[in-house]
């Protein structure tokens, strides 16, 4: 039995297809998890962008507080979070963070003063690069 | 083949780069699977939406829902369904459901409604509600002393503690007891204690002037001592504090002798005035010693049966209570119709056995009380304490005779005992119970269900009752009322009309009232109102009514939008927008449209502005459409 074992233990040639083998296989099997997470990331990200969808209920030139506030409703299917705002394409603070869940609504508050009869440009712009823009024009 | 098998099988390259290739190509097929799947979907989305096509016609202001008519026949509870069906009530038809009045007996049952003590009565609980059932929830009332006499108080072996002290009972009844002995040694001269004896003045209000006599029933053990009898008065608080010393070492006795023999003194009591009825009249018995001798003794005797009523030691002359009454007059209202009979009852107890009692209902007629006949009842109350009676008395000869113009009435009751302590008169039931016949009436009911989704009770400003109905008699009024889910009852309370309407004869009378207050109590939980119609009731001939119309419906400020859905797909308002110069509203909907559907959508909580608005309706797609009001 001895001889058996110190035979096998010097056979240099039986121990390294083992380990090739042994190899190969992890760098397969990571190289296939590597592809499969990055194939997950990829497509849930197209996937996510391709189904943000807002409108805009409402846009109020609010005179009370001077203030421009636009009711969102997100008709997606996915939840979007704001996160910047444009009034002719100047970046202007609002009431953050905004997020709105599938099917949710609300004020979005943008504080920026307005004159009556001037025509704005408003881009609303969600975290995943989808525009909500359009021309208003202040009564 | 065999040979490019056999190859392929040596050649372990070939088959790994095979493996990658179907890896890398499942992998994507996989994303673009899902990216393509997704792009599907999306599309579908937006081609739906683009599809989706609403429009709002009209935008206008509600003030009142619909008529909500009868789904259910009419109940006739009193009278007769003549012709016609509920179906003919729910239009302006001139094509009536017809009843008639029939002939009935109605009795109208009133309570009393207040009271007035007589005499000292005193008023100990309860309230004048109490009087409505005979359910054992008494008003009780505490009678007072009517009339005195002079009685004997014995002195009475049983004892007692009064602030601590011990001491006997004087009694109104004679010795009912072998006797007791109380003795004092003679050693000392002076006055030696013999006794303390009290007397509670419950239900005593005072103890007027007289001349008492108190009897001694006394001895001494030898001739050598001199000694006589005497007494101190005082009036001692429950407590034991002394809240009046009236007398002291009076109504002093002749000299005992060595034999048993009753002695006596006077003594001239002046009027006291009992301050609180829980006190005591104390007598504290004393042997007056003017000579001693040790080892002898005076006594005191008492509670002596054996000995004859005259011989027994005892206090005579004192006046007290021989008589208790009570007196209540109850008051109440009624109403002036032409009442054929009247049935009054009291249900009442007394605290003590056998007591004089009169009921009495005052004739407004002769302006007093009567003595006898109708409107006065005598009784001896049961010989058990605490039993309730009920008492009655139907008059059937002038009932109008006892109210007043206005319809109010009164009832004096009265108990008199001749006893030394007071006694309570329990009231359970009072009933004036007034019957009116030969009156020809009508009264119907039914239910009326307002939708509570399109007309919540919270936006209900009000709720119009109109009824269009004909009489073949206009001799009296006709009324309207609706059930109150809280009282449990038909009312009227809240209306802004009580008064009926007077119809006029030959043609369709129009009477409309509106309920404005309380509308909840008036609304059960599924919009359900109860409206009961019926006559004033004082109608000597049958009447035919016929009933063209009967409905309920709600006074709002609400919104109406008229829309029309061209697509062909199902559209889902989920919110609308009022928008003026001032304010941006939004209101959270839910209405469903189908393809080519024109509809109408009512909403009781919007209320569009007085100026110019613009009303815009948003789908669950994400669509608008808008309305200018100007």
């Amino acid at each position: 039995m001895k001889a058996k074992i110190r035979r096998f233990l010097c056979n240099k040639r039986a121990i390294t297809p083992v380990l090739s083998n042994l190899l190969l296989t992890i760098v397969a099997v990571a190289a296939m998890s590597i592809a499969t997470t990055a194939t997950y990331v990829v497509t849930t990200n197209l996937r996510e962008n391709m189904s943000e969808r807002v409108i805009v209920e409402d846009l109020w030139f609010n005179n009370s507080t001077r203030t421009v506030d636009v009711y969102l409703r997100n008709v997606g299917k996915v939840a979007i979070r704001v996160s910047s705002v444009y009034i002719n394409h100047t970046k202007q603070s609002f009431n953050a963070p905004f997020h709105l869940e599938i099917d949710d609504h609300d004020w979005l508050n943008i504080s920026r003063d307005w004159n009556s009869g001037d025509l704005y440009y408003i881009d609303i712009v969600t975290t995943r690069g989808t525009h909500i823009a359009s021309y208003y024009k202040a009564p | 083949m065999q040979a490019i098998i056999k190859r392929l099988k040596c050649d372990k390259r070939g088959v790994s780069n095979v493996i990658v290739v179907m890896l890398s190509l499942v992998l994507i097929v996989i994303i673009v699977g899902n990216v393509i799947l997704w792009s599907y979907q999306m599309n579908q989305l937006d081609l739906e939406r683009m599809q989706e096509a609403v429009t709002v016609s009209d935008v206008s202001r509600v003030t009142s829902s619909p008529w909500f008519t009868a789904g259910n026949e009419y109940i006739v509870n009193v009278g007769t369904r003549l012709n016609g069906t509920y179906v003919d009530t729910q239009a302006v038809d001139s094509n009536p459901e017809t009843f008639r009045e029939e002939i009935t007996s109605t009795n109208y049952v009133f309570n009393p409604s207040g009271y007035l003590l007589g005499g000292s009565t005193k008023y100990i609980s309860g309230a004048v509600s109490d009087l409505n059932t005979d359910n054992s929830v008494y008003m009780v009332f505490r009678s007072y002393p009517s009339a005195t006499s002079a009685t004997t108080l014995y002195a009475h072996q049983e004892q007692t503690i009064v602030g601590g002290r011990v001491s006997y009972f004087l009694n109104l009844s004679s010795a009912d007891a072998s006797g007791t002995t109380l003795s004092a040694d003679a050693q000392n001269e002076g006055r030696l204690f013999m006794g303390r004896f009290v007397y509670q003045l419950t239900g005593v209000q005072s103890i007027p002037a007289s001349t008492w006599t108190v009897y001694y029933r006394a001895q001494k053990t030898s001739s050598f001592i001199t000694a006589h009898c005497d007494i101190d008065i005082l009036i001692r608080t429950s407590a034991g504090a002394v809240r009046s010393t009236i007398a002291t070492d009076v109504a002093g006795s002749a000299d005992l002798s060595t034999s048993w023999s009753t002695l006596s003194g006077t003594y001239s009591w002046a009027n006291y005035a009992v301050v609180d009825q829980t006190d005591y009249l104390e007598i504290i018995f004393y042997m007056h010693v003017t000579a001693k001798k040790n080892n002898e003794f005076v006594r005191l005797r008492i509670d002596d049966n054996t000995l004859a009523v005259t011989d027994q030691t005892r206090i005579a002359g004192v006046i007290l209570p021989s008589s208790y009454t009570v007196q209540i007059e109850l008051t109440g209202s009624s109403n002036i119709q032409n009442w054929q009979s009247l049935t009054w009852t009291v249900n009442s107890a007394f605290t003590t056995a056998i007591v004089n009692t009169t009921l009495q209902l005052y004739n407004f007629y002769t302006s007093q009380y009567p003595t006898n006949g109708d409107g006065y009842i005598a009784y001896t109350s049961n010989p058990t304490p605490n039993t309730d009676e009920t008492i009655n008395q139907t008059i059937v000869a002038n009932p109008t005779y006892y109210r007043n113009s206005t319809g109010a009435w009164k009832i004096r009751i009265t108990g008199v005992k001749d006893t030394t302590s007071p006694f309570d008169l329990k009231l359970d039931w009072v009933e004036f119970k007034a019957t009116e016949t030969g009156i020809y009436r009508l009264n119907i009911t039914n239910s009326y269900t307002l939708d509570l989704q399109i007309y919540p009770i919270v936006y209900t400003r009000s709720i119009e009752i109109l009824l269009r109905y004909n009489v073949s008699n206009s001799d009296e009024k006709w009324f309207l009322r609706a059930y109150n889910w809280t009282a449990a009852g038909f009312s009227d309370v809240g209306f802004n009309s009580t008064g009926g309407n007077q119809p006029t004869l030959g043609q369709w009378n129009e009477y409309a009232i509106s309920i404005t207050n309380n509308l909840k109590d008036y609304i059960a939980e599924n919009g359900t109102i109860l409206i009961e119609f019926f006559d004033e009731g004082t109608g000597a001939n049958q009447t035919l009514v016929e009933v063209d119309f009967l409905g309920v419906r709600a006074i709002i400020d609400g919104t109406r939008i008229d829309l029309k859905n061209s697509s062909p797909l199902t559209v889902r308002v989920v919110a609308i927008w009022v928008i003026n110069s001032t304010n941006h509203q939004r209101y959270d909907a839910n209405f469903f449209m189908n393809s080519g559907e024109e509809a109408t959508y009512i909403r009781a909580d919007v209320s569009l502005p007085k100026d110019d608005y613009i009303a815009r309706i948003v789908t669950e797609r994400g669509n608008i459409a808008v309305f200018a009001e100007s």
